[in-house]
């Protein structure tokens, strides 16, 4: 059976960076669903389904006047709320002439938007509390740099693809992989009452590919630790640790002999076979380096597009061949198949929510 | 770190999976699937491993 290209309602999503979102119309479909971004006077981020509701034009290709919306067809107009104010010729507004509003919240450096029903929360509005956080985003701690590629691929194909590190000694070789990624033995845990996946790696003593050594300075070989952390079904961290081979945290005290890198993904369907791919490189060394900012943001965003090409690909043998045949999965996949438990969950939850409202009378 | 926690361990050295029940029983494996099947069917075959049992 194919990974699945369902995508779980009921959620919290990234929609974009905080900084692509400003006075402008922004356009961007989240799980199907084409919504236009753009910040109020007061600088909150408005967010409304990207269609009129006279006929269907894109709100996004529409223009502003104050905090509403004109539509560019016809001129229906929408204040921040989604209502319509004002159509032409006539004085009276239809009382369902409205668009969806969005909840959003703005959080570690994102907009995070609610995909769903608010009463599916349990809560109205949304409960924020559930999002999960990455504070090293907006740390002066930290220096990160970052970026967003389009792939053409399902969700489940790029979380199985983060969860499975292995996959960089043969994808990314001369990058971020070496041979000892794929020999090490890996720690899974699925964390229930959490909801989150830990999967751990922990290399003694590793060959140190050339965007580590680059980036440290580090002359020989490493301890590699690569410690992943997803909370389902938006967020994944990599806790990458870093330090000359034999060097290990010290038993009290900070871990200062070693360099620390968050690498952060952001997996948010765009349809359910396109996915948004937001990732960052977080670290806590050569903070106002541009040099080692300027490398680092080239040599992941060149992963990245590894990965991106590859799952693309993929994307389409999975169109072609359709769901009639058997996965193998091996040690290396304990990791990726939790995760998608996880998922899975999450969608036969909301299945489950949107099954009960249509059988109530 | 909360209690309810299922862990599968690659064994070093082997090609082995050990999967650990939040109720502390443990189950060896040679496939993920397999692994992650017997450790969802709590409490189903999850006997407490006594302490100095062969495994």
């Amino acid at each position: 059976m194919a990974p699945t290209t369902q995508v779980p309602r009921n959620q919290w999503y990234v929609a974009a960076y905080g900084t692509e979102i400003g006075t402008d119309l922004f356009a961007r479909t989240i799980c199907g669903e084409p919504v236009v971004f753009y910040r109020d006077a007061g600088g909150a981020v408005v967010a409304l389904a990207d269609r009129c509701v006279h006929r269907r034009f894109p709100l996004s290709k529409s223009n502003r006047s104050g905090d509403t919306i004109i539509c560019g067809y016809h001129g229906f107009t929408y204040d921040k709320t989604g209502a319509c104010v004002a159509v032409p010729g006539q004085a009276r507004v239809p009382r369902t002439a409205r668009v969806k509003s969005y909840q959003t919240r703005e959080q570690d450096s994102f907009v995070w938007i609610w995909i769903g029903d608010a009463e599916a929360a349990g809560t109205v509005p949304a409960d924020t509390a559930s999002i999960p956080r990455a504070p090293w985003l907006a740390d002066p701690g930290y220096t990160t740099v970052g970026g967003m590629e389009p792939l053409r691929a399902r969700h489940s194909l790029l979380l199985d693809n983060l969860m499975d590190l292995s996959h960089e000694t043969y994808l990314h070789g001369g990058y971020i992989g070496t041979p000892e990624v794929a020999e090490t033995p890996i720690t899974t845990e699925a964390d229930e009452d959490a909801g989150v996946i830990r999967v751990s790696r922990h290399m003694d003593d590793a060959e140190c590919p050339p965007f580590y050594a680059k980036s440290t300075g580090i002359d020989g070989r490493i301890t590699r630790w690569q410690d992943i952390e997803y909370f389902p079904p938006c967020l994944y961290t990599l806790h990458s640790r870093i330090a000359p081979a034999g060097v290990l945290p010290p038993a009290d005290g900070p871990d200062d002999q070693a360099f620390h890198l968050k690498i952060t993904y952001a997996l948010t369907p765009e349809t359910g076979t396109s996915t948004h791919d937001f990732w960052m490189v977080s670290r806590d060394f050569a903070l106002a380096d541009d040099e080692v900012s300027a490398f680092l943001t080239e040599n992941n965003r060149e992963v990245v597009i590894q990965d991106v090409v590859a799952l693309n690909l993929l994307e389409q043998i999975l169109r072609t061949d359709g769901d009639a045949y058997q996965e193998l999965s091996i040690n290396i996949d304990t990791g990726g198949l939790a995760a998608r438990r996880l998922v899975g969950n999450l969608i036969r939850k909301a299945d489950e929510a949107a099954a009960g409202r249509v059988s109530l009378p | 770190m909360t209690a309810n926690v299922f862990r599968v361990r690659w064994v070093p050295g082997a090609d082995s999976l050990l999967g650990t029940c939040h109720c502390g029983a443990e189950h060896l494996s040679e496939d993920p699937v397999e692994a992650w099947s017997w450790l969802l069917a709590h409490p189903a075959g999850h006997d407490p491993v006594r302490e100095g049992a062969p495994r």
